[in-house]
């Protein structure tokens, strides 16, 4: 399976041209501010859309400028980004069920896998909290609960160790790294993520490198 | 360290002044003349309960018309880049500014049994709107609706999309999305957009006589009720005042902390 893009975006200031594959694996993207690394992930997300060009995940095309555009819904990614995004008014574990309820799972079933993926990333004692009532780190591992538990064939993360804290960061960057997704996608700023990268794409000048890591 | 004392133009407190005093001093003529040993007696006079009822009946159907039709309209104005988006917000706020008789007037000519739409409704359904209750409904709906959605509208523009991005990679379709994301994480601005439509309808008076007339029983709510006794019965027409002004002063208290400031 590979993710594989070929097309353009324009930003607000430059036109971002995009020709890379993404390959199984994890693939740390890095690059400064503004560069596009969170435009790749919206464009594989389904969030944003191509104006020119190609994308498909596997062997489906997703996108391709005109007339196919599958809408994030229907794809098998999963964002944790670097806000948390949790739902306010919901408790931890639904947050976390809200991937399976939306796929038709009954409250019950889902509640309780909810519950198994919340202790699998350090929350299964609080599952009744709403993420007002949780720290930082707590609220991002909700998150990466909840972007798992539907078994995505590509994870998206979008500097999701940004805003957390230093005690908190090495915890929820090994939750990261054995996350069983065939495809990571990696945006960060720490060269403390990209390290065993299976490959690296790098953001400059308006271009994209790709390298596999050695 | 203490900080030095704001100096404050003097000038302007005379005037400030006379504004508080040209708001309180009708609600203190009110309370002063109100009847009030006989309050009670005279809002459970059956022509009162009569008013009390059709008013129960068309605020609170008004109010969830409200719901059911602004909740998407908000939706439609915050989120879709609509073609002539400026005329179709100068049209929802119409209401807001327009006299209401004008506003009566123009659904006389729209809904009544010879209007634009009325004939059509007259002569295939049978449906009959101007002087009946669903005709008031309508016309608090009419005026009430543009609180609703201008309410919702900017706590939704304000909540921004980002939530709504995670539900849609979460796997929620966007009706889902919406039922589950958007409104909950609204849900203070639609109660504040419902009691402040649901207040407005309540006080309704000029679109509801002229589209839905001063029919005991059927189409003269309180405020309608409150005209009419002024005429014969005014210490009727003051407990009435007292009742609704009390209705009012119960909103505002409802609605401090999440649509007025704290």
């Amino acid at each position: 399976m590979t993710i594989r893009i070929d097309g353009t975006v324009s930003r607000d200031d430059f036109t971002l041209d995009l020709e890379v594959s993404i390959d199984v694996g994890r693939t740390a993207v890095i690059g400064p501010n503004g560069a596009g690394k969170t435009t790749l992930l919206r464009l594989i997300a389904g969030l944003e859309a191509l104006e020119r060009g190609t994308i498909h995940i596997g062997d489906r095309l997703v996108d391709d400028a005109a007339t196919v555009f599958v809408p994030a819904h229907e794809r098998s990614t999963a964002v944790v980004f670097q806000d948390h995004r949790l739902f306010p008014q919901l408790r931890a574990v639904d947050n976390v069920a809200f991937p399976l309820r939306r796929q038709g799972v009954d409250r019950a079933a889902a509640a309780d896998r909810a519950g198994g993926a919340l202790r699998q990333v350090g929350m299964g004692e609080f599952a009744d909290r709403r993420p007002s009532q949780l720290s930082g780190g707590q609220r991002q591992r909700v998150a990466i609960a909840r972007a798992l538990i539907a078994q995505p064939e590509v994870l998206l993360l979008d500097e999701p160790l940004a805003s957390i804290d230093d005690e908190s960061r090495s915890g929820i960057r090994h939750l990261l790294m054995d996350a069983p997704s065939p495809i990571v996608v990696w945006v960060s700023h720490d060269p403390a993520d990209t390290l065993d990268a299976e490959s690296l794409m790098s953001f400059a000048n308006d271009r994209v490198y790709q390298t596999p890591t050695p | 360290m203490s900080q030095a004392p704001v100096r404050h133009p003097v000038a302007l407190v005379a005037p400030a002044g006379l504004a508080l005093l040209l708001l309180a001093l009708p609600i203190v003529g009110l309370l002063q003349r109100a009847p009030w040993s006989s309050l009670v007696d005279r809002l459970t006079d059956d022509t009162v309960l009569d008013a009390v009822r059709v008013s129960a009946v068309v605020s609170s159907i008004a109010a969830i018309l409200c719901f059911v039709l602004g909740l998407p309209l908000a939706w439609l104005l915050a989120r879709v880049d609509l073609p002539g988006q400026r005329v179709i917000r100068a049209v929802v706020m119409l209401p807001m500014v327009l006299p209401p008789v004008v506003g009566g007037t123009a659904l006389l000519f729209a809904l009544g049994r010879r209007g634009l739409v009325g004939q059509w409704l007259d002569r295939w359904f049978g449906v009959t709107l101007p002087f009946t209750t669903a005709g008031a409904i309508i016309a608090a709906t009419f005026v009430a609706l543009p609180f609703f959605v201008t309410t919702v509208e900017g706590a939704l523009r304000q909540n921004g999309t980002d939530l709504e991005e995670a539900a849609a990679t979460a796997g929620a379709t966007p009706l889902a999305t919406f039922i589950h994301v958007t409104v909950p994480a609204a849900r203070e601005s639609v109660g504040a957009g419902l009691a402040l439509a649901w207040a407005r309808a309540l006080g309704e008076f000029g679109a509801t006589i002229t589209f839905a007339g001063n029919l005991g029983g059927r189409t003269r709510t309180l405020p309608l009720q409150t005209f009419v006794a002024l005429e014969s019965d005014p210490a009727s027409a003051l407990a009435i005042s007292v009742l609704l002004l009390s209705i009012s002063l119960g909103v505002l208290v409802t609605l401090r902390g999440s649509w007025l400031p704290r």
